[in-house]
């Protein structure tokens, strides 16, 4: 999980974890990145809005190298113009979720949908 | 169309005035003229030529007017652009005020969601960290409506100040109290170096207060983890300095013309930024200048910045 809000990011770590997941958090798009490329994820959900390294550049950077390309990304942002969704789409993002929109449960039930869909 | 419509559309200053365009730069009214031009040249060389009947004296006109066409015409077509490019503006600004509200919205929702998680067993360990982070979200929400208002204040030549006296160094311990906890968890401490003599200016106290918050809350956003954070106050004759400095990340020598105008970070807050409208510098210059005080900075990329104001001091 890479997401900079730290409050945010605790209580969606908690809620993944109960819901079996072992999640690992980043605060910033850098360390989120390197993070990516050690651990070797099942799933990425990410903010787009991120310090140090924006999302964009994190999923474009994950397209250039052929083992991390094929790790399915969830956008997880309050960003939510066309442009935005369709970029975040167009970079391979499984699917692409507005914070104010879902409850915790619906994006726990969001990540098993894709972890499966791709197991 | 009815009269009220047509009346409203043939009131050109008022439809150039709703576009926060001057009349030279507002399409509507540079059409007027336009028009206005061709009609007085074709009867003038109407006249000209059945009454002068010099092909030459024509011919001349019509070039000159010609020529003022071109112009004109240019000016329509910048003054279309500028309109289009406020409205791109607008967009890309609702984008970012609607990010900005989101945020604390979905932290409230988050919040409240994990509570009701828990239902059973819930103790005051569990509410209070909890509504901490809520009473925070909306204290940020009401900031950021609060900034979007004087915005509009200023657009509309509406916002006023109310001058009274106070002191400046006791306004500044006060901010920098509320400051310290946040600065201690980046590492950052503040050195203060005051007289220890109240300064008294004559301004409006809250106003300069959201100036002072926001030098020190920008000092701590751009300061590298740990350091010092040096804020000095200095009686300069007829005003009393305030001045920050930080050893942060210092301002780019390309963005530095841009700093104090509106929504300076539009373009880039959502790439290198992760809150904020990009509003602070903007409002902090305009009270500060309509107190009667100055605002600038100095800064090197990579070393730091130093951002001062001043204030009148008050007369008794």
């Amino acid at each position: 999980m890479i997401e900079d809000d730290t409050t945010l990011a605790n209580n969606l770590s908690a809620v993944i974890r109960q819901g079996g997941f072992e999640v690992f958090v980043s605060n910033d798009g850098e360390t989120g990145f390197r993070q990516a490329q050690e651990k070797r994820p099942d799933l990425i959900l990410m903010d787009l809005v991120l310090p140090k390294k924006h999302g964009f550049k994190i999923m474009e950077d994950l397209q250039k190298s052929p083992e991390l390309a094929t790790i399915p990304v969830i956008v997880l942002t309050n960003l939510e113009t066309p442009h935005d969704v369709e970029r975040a789409l167009s970079l391979g993002a499984k699917a692409y979720l507005v914070k104010a929109n879902y409850s915790l449960n619906e994006i726990l039930k969001k990540v098993k949908e894709v972890s499966d869909g791709t197991n | 169309m009815n009269t009220n419509n047509l009346s409203s559309a043939l009131n050109v200053s008022a439809r150039c005035r709703d576009l926060h365009v001057s009349l030279w730069q507002c399409p509507h009214f540079l059409f007027i003229v336009m028009g206005a031009v061709i009609s007085t040249t074709i009867l003038l060389t109407y006249v000209v030529a059945k009454f002068y009947a010099e092909p030459e004296t024509v011919v001349s006109i019509i070039f000159v007017v010609t020529v003022f066409l071109f112009v004109v015409g240019n000016a329509v077509i910048k003054a279309f652009e500028k309109v289009a490019e406020a409205s791109q503006l607008k967009s890309e600004f609702v984008a970012i005020i609607s990010h900005e509200l989101r945020n604390p919205l979905s932290s409230i929702k988050w919040q409240i969601d994990a509570l009701m998680e828990k239902k059973e067993g819930l103790t005051s360990a569990d509410f209070v960290p909890a509504m901490k982070i809520v009473n925070h979200s909306n204290e940020k929400m009401i900031g950021l409506i609060n900034d979007l208002l004087d915005i509009n204040r200023i657009e509309d030549s509406r916002f006023q100040l109310s001058p009274a006296i106070f002191s400046m160094n006791e306004l500044t311990d006060e901010i920098v109290s509320v400051y310290e906890p946040i600065a201690g968890t980046s590492n950052l401490k503040f050195i203060l170096l005051a007289p220890k003599s109240p300064l008294w200016v004559m301004a409006d106290k809250i106003k300069v207060k959201s100036v002072i918050s926001r030098f020190i809350d920008n000092a701590i956003r751009y300061s590298t983890s740990s350091g010092e954070i040096t804020i000095s106050l200095e009686d300069i004759g007829s005003h009393i300095k305030w001045s920050i400095t930080d050893q942060g990340a210092g301002i780019p020598v390309k963005e530095i013309q841009n700093i104090f105008s509106k929504f300076f970070r539009a373009s880039n807050i959502l790439k290198y930024q992760t809150e904020g409208l990009g509003v602070g510098l903007y409002l902090s210059k305009y009270i500060i200048e309509a107190t009667g005080g100055t605002v600038g900075f100095r800064s090197l990329e990579g070393h730091g910045s130093t951002f001062y104001f001043t204030v009148p001091k008050s007369k008794a």
